[in-house]
């Protein structure tokens, strides 16, 4: 049993090395997919936010509301933290901002500048969508600073000369992270049916043989490709809705907006599982060897699940990767479940989603067709 | 030389200066021939010589360079749907899919063809029968044996009643029992008269016992072609002696065996081993022995016998080996791996 002789051992090592000479392109993702992390994950978390959209209204248009003006404009221009936009009046600016439009309303309440004058209490309203807290604390933060805040950890936090207090108010409940992690939890388990139905299943029956006895019987390249993408979105909204409900029970998520959130999440889920298994679907369009998917399965992952949102705000990302994570679905997707999911947004604070999402389906419906090969 | 009367019915399949290149390399090369309707026609070859390609351009999988086939009266080109609804088709490596049952492989073929419910499942119910799998309809087709799956591709093959079956070496690999029950399938559909049978083998006793006629290529062109009867009456000499040598059989006492009367033809079939083509009536045996004795070697046996397709096969083809490689790698892929 613990027989052991160094030749044969060194015979069946030299068989496993020439096989990986062989197939030395499948090294290639084995040195890619730790650089792609390393690029990918090391610009998609933890990276300076910008350009967050904040309104701000102002209620009192005295000198004081100038200089907080004035402060949030250099804020904008220096950093680039901010985009600016002003709104006549506090309801109208924080139905925008639950409609996904702004991350914060900063309101300066009438009387402001008096109180700021008389060295009363003056207070400084930020109203801010806390489904993404860590936006959320950046601002909160942020404003703090520039108006001489102390700190302190409170939500009412005392502020310096000349008394003003930024006051925040989260306008959903209580998110933890969990729940801001919800969305691109769902989407992850889409991109993995995607892999599974429209890469590895997809390659291994073609290597099986299983294609070359279609395409002997009057099956259409549409018949085929439309049969693979119904069954794999089936599954794909399966183990979704599986997924879905499971995290909403772990996460304990209030379900915001009743039958209207559960149809909009339904579609969302197939336009993402329908442009997810298209998507691979082209990528082995012409793909025999069943080691591919699976090398690059992890790439894939990185490339597509990483800089989508899931885990950190996309208005972190340098050009490139916010650039590079527009072309996938998945950013669509998580944007437009997290709105539905944690604010309980109607159709059309999500139809710029949608419409994404349908464009990249549709795209790859028609590359796919192009590049699948009906005969041998 | 490739036309025969027929029974009156246009061909099944009807192949004319049939070519396929692929970049400069030729595979199949000018063929022509026709095959009638109810008849078994075979197609033998070496490795390589462009069977498996002629086969592919009649399922309408490769799309010929040149020339024209039809089946049926449908070309393989303009009217690929029309061929794909008359042919049945066993491909040379198995295209069974493991994961499903015999029943619902032949269901979900049978919808692809079509087919109503209540007509699929009598059709399937019969087929199954008739390939002996009825018992084991439910259980998936990776727990069957080679010889079932085999028999499972043929009931699937057959589910839309097709009038041209074409078989890509469905025999290769299966053992003496399982072929003969496919041989007997094969026979059994033949026996109905409505169907063309289209056969790949390497297998010359199958050939031999199955086919109406048949057409060997080699080289993609077609060397011969005609009933088997026909090709053994082919082949130069009538009988073949195989003798066998104490010593090594050398190539001067080859040469002095060629110079007898009546020996067209000698050969070392092994090292010890002499194969005479003769012709007339005379086997000149004892001439045999003393040009044995003269090389300083002596005969041990020898044993008379008539051509068989293995002779004709090989007279036509010759004696080399036909090693190909393909472009690419082919993958098998284990089930585990799903």
């Amino acid at each position: 049993m613990f027989e052991f002789k160094l030749s044969r051992m060194l015979a069946v090592a030299e068989r496993d090395l020439r096989r990986f000479r062989r197939n030395s392109a499948f090294l290639v993702p084995m040195v890619l997919m730790p650089i792609t992390y390393l690029v990918i994950l090391g610009k998609a978390m933890g990276g300076d936010l910008r350009d967050l959209p904040v309104a701000i209204v102002d209620q009192d248009r005295g000198s004081a509301a100038v200089l907080v003006h004035d402060r949030l404009r250099t804020l904008e221009q220096s950093r680039e933290l901010f985009r600016l936009s002003s709104e006549l009046d506090p309801k109208s600016a924080v139905t925008r901002l639950r409609q996904g439009h702004y991350r914060a309303v900063v309101i300066v309440p009438p009387d402001f500048s008096e109180d700021v004058s008389r060295g009363t209490r003056a207070s400084l309203g930020v109203v801010v969508d806390n489904t993404d807290n860590t936006s959320a604390n950046v601002i909160e933060a942020e404003l703090r600073r520039a108006f001489g805040a102390t700190g302190g950890g409170d939500r009412i936090a005392a502020a310096a000369a000349p008394g003003i207090q930024v006051e925040r108010v989260d306008v959903y409940g209580h998110r933890d992270f969990m729940q801001y992690l919800l969305p691109g939890v769902i989407a992850l388990s889409l991109f993995f049916v995607a892999m599974l139905a429209g890469g590895i299943i997809l390659v291994d029956d073609r290597a099986r043989g299983i294609h070359e006895g279609y395409f002997v019987t009057p099956l259409s390249a549409l018949d085929v490709i439309g049969g693979l993408t119904l069954s794999a979105v089936t599954l794909g909204m399966i183990i979704g809705t599986v997924v879905l409900g499971s995290s909403i029970v772990i996460a304990r998520l209030p379900l915001l907006g009743g039958i209207r959130t559960i149809v909009l999440v339904g579609a969302a889920l197939f336009l993402l599982a329908l442009g997810l298994i298209l998507f691979v679907f082209t990528l082995m369009a012409r793909v025999s060897n069943p080691l591919m998917p699976r090398a690059l399965f992890g790439i894939l992952n990185v490339v597509t699940f990483f800089p989508s949102g899931a885990l950190y705000p996309t208005e972190s990302y340098p050009h490139w990767l916010g650039a590079l994570s527009s072309l996938f679905p998945m950013r669509y997707a998580v944007n437009a479940l997290r709105n539905l999911l944690l604010k309980g947004v109607g159709f059309q604070a999500v139809l710029p989603d949608f419409v994404a999402m349908t464009v990249f389906a549709l795209v790859m419906l028609v590359l796919a067709s192009f590049l699948f090969k009906r005969t041998l | 030389m490739n036309r025969r009367p027929g029974n009156g019915n246009p061909p099944a399949i009807l192949v004319e200066h049939l070519t396929k290149k692929f970049g400069e390399f030729v595979a199949d090369d000018d063929l022509n021939f026709n095959v009638d309707q109810g008849e078994i026609f075979g197609i033998l070859g070496p490795n390589g010589a462009g069977k498996s390609t002629l086969i592919r351009m009649l399922n309408t999988l490769i799309t010929p360079t040149s020339g024209a086939a039809r089946v049926m009266g449908y070309d393989v080109v303009q009217r690929r749907g029309s061929v794909r609804h008359e042919i049945g088709v066993i491909a040379q490596a198995s295209t069974i899919d493991q994961d499903l049952s015999a029943w619902e492989s032949l269901d979900i073929y049978g919808k692809f063809y079509g087919m109503g419910r209540r007509e699929r499942r009598q059709r399937a119910t019969e087929l199954l029968e008739a390939v002996g799998l009825l018992e084991w309809k439910d259980r998936p087709a990776g727990t069957y044996s080679g010889g079932m799956r085999r028999r499972l591709e043929i009931a699937r093959g057959l589910i839309h009643r097709p009038h041209v079956f074409i078989l890509d070496e469905p025999t290769t690999g299966l053992d003496p029992q399982s072929r003969r029950v496919i041989w007997e399938l094969l026979e059994g559909l033949r026996a109905q008269g409505n169907l063309t049978i289209l056969l790949c083998t390497h297998y010359m006793d199958e050939a031999d016992r199955l086919c109406d006629r048949l057409a060997i290529i080699d080289h993609g062109k077609i060397v011969a072609l005609g009933s088997p009867r026909e090709l053994k009456s082919s082949v130069p000499g009538q009988d073949i002696l195989t003798v066998q040598f104490f010593q090594e059989v050398l190539d001067d006492l080859l040469a002095a065996l060629r110079g007898l009367p009546n020996v067209q033809e000698a050969g070392r079939e092994e090292t010890h081993t002499a194969r005479l083509i003769l012709s007339g009536d005379v086997v000149p045996l004892e001439a045999i022995a003393e040009v044995s004795r003269t090389h300083g070697n002596k005969v041990k046996n020898m044993s008379l016998q008539e051509p068989t397709l293995e002779d004709v096969f090989l007279h036509y083809t010759g004696r080399g080996l036909r090693d190909t490689a393909t472009q690419e790698y082919t993958y098998a892929v284990p089930t585990m791996m799903r």
